[in-house]
């Protein structure tokens, strides 16, 4: 090998060790800062919020950059050492100012907000403690809130809706200053549950429009209310759901506000008897709209309804050649077994092909049984099927509306929502069977108890309040801490090969005899 | 002689160096592609469209190797064979890894807003193969469905079978089999609930709704129902559809018998079990009685197959929509399968995009490689005429 091969052959050695050590410094650190924050973005951190730490570090890198062109530019004459001590001091500082504020600002608010959580009696584990586990504690909280949102199958943050009002009548933010919202009622001016926790997607009547899921914060106020309330009842010794009902009776009164109402053409037109002309139309929200299609009862099965089907059904018995023989089968086993039947049964099965609505209602109630302590008669049974087939007109407001004792009123919305809007939209919150229930799925969910929940919320809250404030710094500091000391160093040394790069590329040039290069 | 030998020479070099080029990206595209063609052959000439592209984006290439080669041939300039040179070696990158990274980024919103986000790009991107035949079966099942309840004649079963979407009849009947799903299910019903159960939010409430709210009225009217199901529904009536037929599959749901009737009746009950729910029972005959009363307009207006189990106190009651019977998958399959054309187009890209994003380097290489030996060729020249 000829002396300037091997000239050349320890210029590229250089020159890739160069670029090594380069790359080991500040590339190498924002490389691992970058995969520490990719750990903690998720719900309780978002991405965006996660990298806040992050963009302070790689910003740093940039000035650094701009301070080694400015010094190449300024200081070509100086040696090596006074440029790479320049750059050196610079990559310091990017790397450890932001170190420091985390040991110092960050560390001190973090205790600071400690101290005052622990003063209204809840505790959280100490900056020490997280600076080395906050990615499993961001995920933790993830999984919890997670597992709440599963559980009641809620919706994002702020819920959603999935095409409005099944009457097509509008729906409407309460942020909005020019929404369609009704104008209340004589003394109840109008009212909108929960304007205030959160962004949801109302009914002109202040209810949840009816398609409307709940996100977390919905599902959080109720909760929230329905149990604060039933405390507070609780506390004076007092039943809140006997408390409502009391209340809602007295709407029943001759002369009440409630009956007032609903002589009024808001209420009649999804109510009323009177108003079927298929022609009427009424403006709402600058939109009109048919009368037929306002009313209540299309979106509801009515008893003239569950009369028509049972009597089909019954028609299409009598006909059934199998009937006979299980009315036979039936009179040969009472006989045999010597049981006594109930008027009302042996009338029906006597004259099982003449059966109707009525002829089985009466027999029904003939049977004498009871479930879940009431009698089974037409009552009840209508009353099962208006648990799942109801509707409440979103453009007329409900009979709780009309509450006069405003934390009651509250309690009332609350236990709707959670109970008979929840079935509707699949995010039942209260009662046995929560979350999503449907035929194939009738067991729900199990709930969570008050005070679980009320922990949960609370934890969330506190939570909420410092992971995505100060966990993005805490995710760069570890890699600061391990990395950090390494960057300068690396630049230093960088400088020195490309000083000893550039001595062998002299040599070479001197030995072609070329012009001296500076590089 | 000599340069006719050397001629020779440069003309099958340039051959092979061609050959490495986009036929072996065809190549193995063709190659990638035979299963999808086995599936989908009848849904001819959609299911060559990922090889229409491939033609085209050849063809683009082609003329550029062209209209290179003559610049370089006519090369004046020291540095025009290598401009050359680039720019094949650009348009070959344009033209493969540059076109897929447009398709990947403009198609994926296009397709999921074409299918309602029921087949996502990701899902084909790398289980095309699969997905052919997901789509190929929805076919093949639909004319067995069809054959057997006598839709389609059974006995031109292997015309139907051989020639698949090619036939008129089976298009026909995909068309208006969906078309009434389409106009008379789907959108008869509040759009609302439909989201909300195709949301998996079908709760109770949402499915009384569909079933009992009032609906509007059908506008396709597509009649001629001659199924084998259980229920008896007029052949001269436009089918009518009820949620379930859309949801498609079983809606199983146990209720607690035990305790519903008094004590004093329980040895009743077990006597009349057996005779109700046992081999041959008479519970069978007595729910054609409520299927029956189903499908008329008092109750649901369309039929829907009920099945009752009863074993160890419990009633397990199914509803099932007689889809299958009248030879319909579910709305979604529906859909596709009335789409399939269209998905096969898209399936069949799949392998060639593949191809080329895997082996566009090749296509770079051999440019260089004509480079190369363009250099070889004319580069003299340009010596010669040098400047």
């Amino acid at each position: 090998m000829s002396n300037i091969d091997s000239v050349k052959t320890g210029a590229a050695l250089l020159r890739t060790l160069k670029v090594l050590t380069y790359l080991a410094g500040f590339p190498l650190l924002l490389f691992a800062a970058y995969q520490s924050v990719g750990k903690i973005g998720g719900y309780a951190v978002t991405a965006g919020a996660a990298a806040t730490g992050f963009k302070v570090l790689a910003a740093g890198f940039a000035a650094v950059a701009a301070v080694q062109i400015i010094v190449g530019l300024t200081l070509k004459k100086r040696g090596f050492l006074t440029r790479a001590f320049i750059v050196a001091v610079a990559a310091f500082g990017a790397v450890f100012a932001p170190l420091i504020y985390t040991e110092t600002v960050v560390r001190a608010d973090f205790d600071a907000l400690r101290a005052q959580y622990a003063e209204e009696g809840y505790d959280f584990a100490p900056y020490e403690k997280q600076v080395s586990d906050y990615a499993e504690r961001a995920a933790g909280r993830d999984a919890a809130f997670n597992g709440f949102m599963s559980r009641y199958n809620l919706s994002g943050l702020d819920g959603s809706t999935r095409g409005g009002n099944l009457d097509a009548t509008p729906t409407v933010a309460p942020s909005d200053k020019n929404a369609p919202f009704l104008k209340g009622f004589e003394d109840f001016s109008h009212y909108i549950f929960g304007a205030e926790a959160g962004s949801a997607v109302y009914s002109i009547n202040g209810l949840y429009a009816d398609s409307y899921v709940f996100g977390y914060n919905q599902a959080k106020y109720i909760l929230e209310t329905y149990y604060a309330t039933r405390d507070a009842y609780a506390e004076k010794g007092l039943d809140a759901d006997i408390e409502l009902q009391a209340a809602l009776d007295a709407l029943d009164a001759d002369g009440s506000v409630w009956k007032r109402y609903q002589q009024t053409v808001e209420y009649l037109r999804a109510y009323g008897d009177g108003y079927v002309d298929p022609d009427a139309t009424v403006t709402i929200g600058g939109k009109e709209y048919n009368l037929k299609k306002l009313r209540a009862d299309n979106y509801y099965l009515t008893v003239d309804e569950v009369k028509d089907m049972v009597d089909k059904l019954f028609a299409e018995l009598g006909q059934n050649r199998a009937m006979a023989d299980l009315v036979a089968l039936i009179n040969g086993a009472v006989g045999i077994l010597g049981i006594d039947l109930p008027e009302g049964v042996t009338d029906i099965l006597n004259d099982y092909n003449n059966l109707d609505y009525d002829a089985l209602m009466s027999a029904i109630a003939g049977l004498n049984i009871e479930i879940g302590g009431k009698p089974l008669n037409e009552e009840t049974l209508l009353g099962y099927i208006s648990e799942y087939s109801f509707y409440q007109s979103p453009s007329s407001y409900p009979k709780m509306f009309f509450i006069d004792d405003a934390a009651l009123r509250d309690y009332a919305y609350a236990k709707y929502l959670a109970t008979k809007h929840g079935a509707v939209v699949g995010s039942v919150l209260l009662g046995q069977s929560v979350g999503l229930v449907s035929l194939d799925n009738l067991s729900g969910a199990a709930p969570m108890s008050a005070a679980q929940l009320e922990r949960l919320f609370k934890k969330i809250e506190i939570e909420n309040s410092y992971m995505p404030k100060y966990y993005p710094w805490l995710a760069i500091r570890g890699d600061v801490l391990k990395l950090g000391g390494i960057v300068p160093v690396a630049i230093f040394i960088a400088y020195a090969l490309a000083y000893a790069e550039n001595k062998k590329l002299d040599k070479l040039i001197a030995g072609r005899g070329g012009a001296k290069k500076s590089i | 002689m000599n340069n006719k030998i050397e001629n020779t020479k440069f003309m099958l070099l340039k051959a092979v160096i061609i050959l490495c080029g986009f036929p072996a990206i065809a190549g193995y595209a063709v190659y990638k592609s035979l299963p999808i063609f086995e599936y989908n052959y009848s849904y001819f000439p959609y299911v060559l469209a990922g090889l229409g592209v491939l033609a085209a984006l050849a063809a683009l290439y082609y003329i550029a190797v062209i209209i290179t080669g003559s610049l370089s041939k006519r090369a004046k300039g020291k540095n025009t064979i290598t401009v050359c040179t680039v720019a094949l070696v650009a348009v070959g990158m344009l033209l493969t890894t540059g076109t897929w990274f447009a398709i990947d980024k403009y198609v994926p919103p296009i397709l999921s807003g074409a299918t309602q986000s029921t087949i996502t790009y990701e899902q084909l991107k790398d289980d095309y193969t699969d997905k052919a035949r997901v789509h190929a079966e929805l076919l093949t099942g639909f004319i067995e469905m069809n054959i057997k309840n006598g839709r389609l004649s059974p006995e031109k079963a292997d015309i139907y079978r051989r020639e698949g979407y090619g036939n008129d009849e089976v298009k026909e009947l995909i068309s208006n089999s969906y078309n009434s799903m389409q106009y008379d299910g789907y959108e008869s019903f509040n759009g609302m609930l439909v989201d909300m159960a195709n949301g998996g939010r079908l709760t109770i409430p949402v499915l009384l709704h569909l079933l009992f709210d009032e609906r509007n009225a059908p506008s396709y009217g597509f009649s001629g129902y001659e199924g084998e199901g259980r229920g008896e529904e007029n052949k001269d009536a436009p089918i009518s559809w009820s949620v379930l037929d859309l949801q498609g599959g079983v809606m199983t749901f146990s209720l607690d018998a035990g305790g519903l009737l008094p004590t004093d009746y329980t040895e009743l009950l077990e006597w009349l079990m057996p005779a109700l729910f046992g081999e041959g029972g008479m519970m069978e005959e007595l729910l054609t009685a409520v299927e029956s009363a189903i499908a008329s307009d008092e109750l649901v207006g369309a039929p829907i197959y009920v099945s009752i189990d009863y074993a160890a106190n419990t009633l397990s009651i199914s509803i099932e929509s007689p889809n299958s019977g009248r030879g319909v998958y579910d709305y979604m399959s529906m859909a596709w399968l009335a789409n399939n054309q269209l998905l096969v187009a898209v399936i069949s890209i799949f392998p060639v995009r593949n191809a080329c994003l895997m082996l566009g380097g090749l296509l770079a290489l051999s440019g260089i490689a004509l480079g190369i030996i363009r250099q070889k060729k004319y580069g003299a020249n340009v010596q010669k005429g040098g400047k």
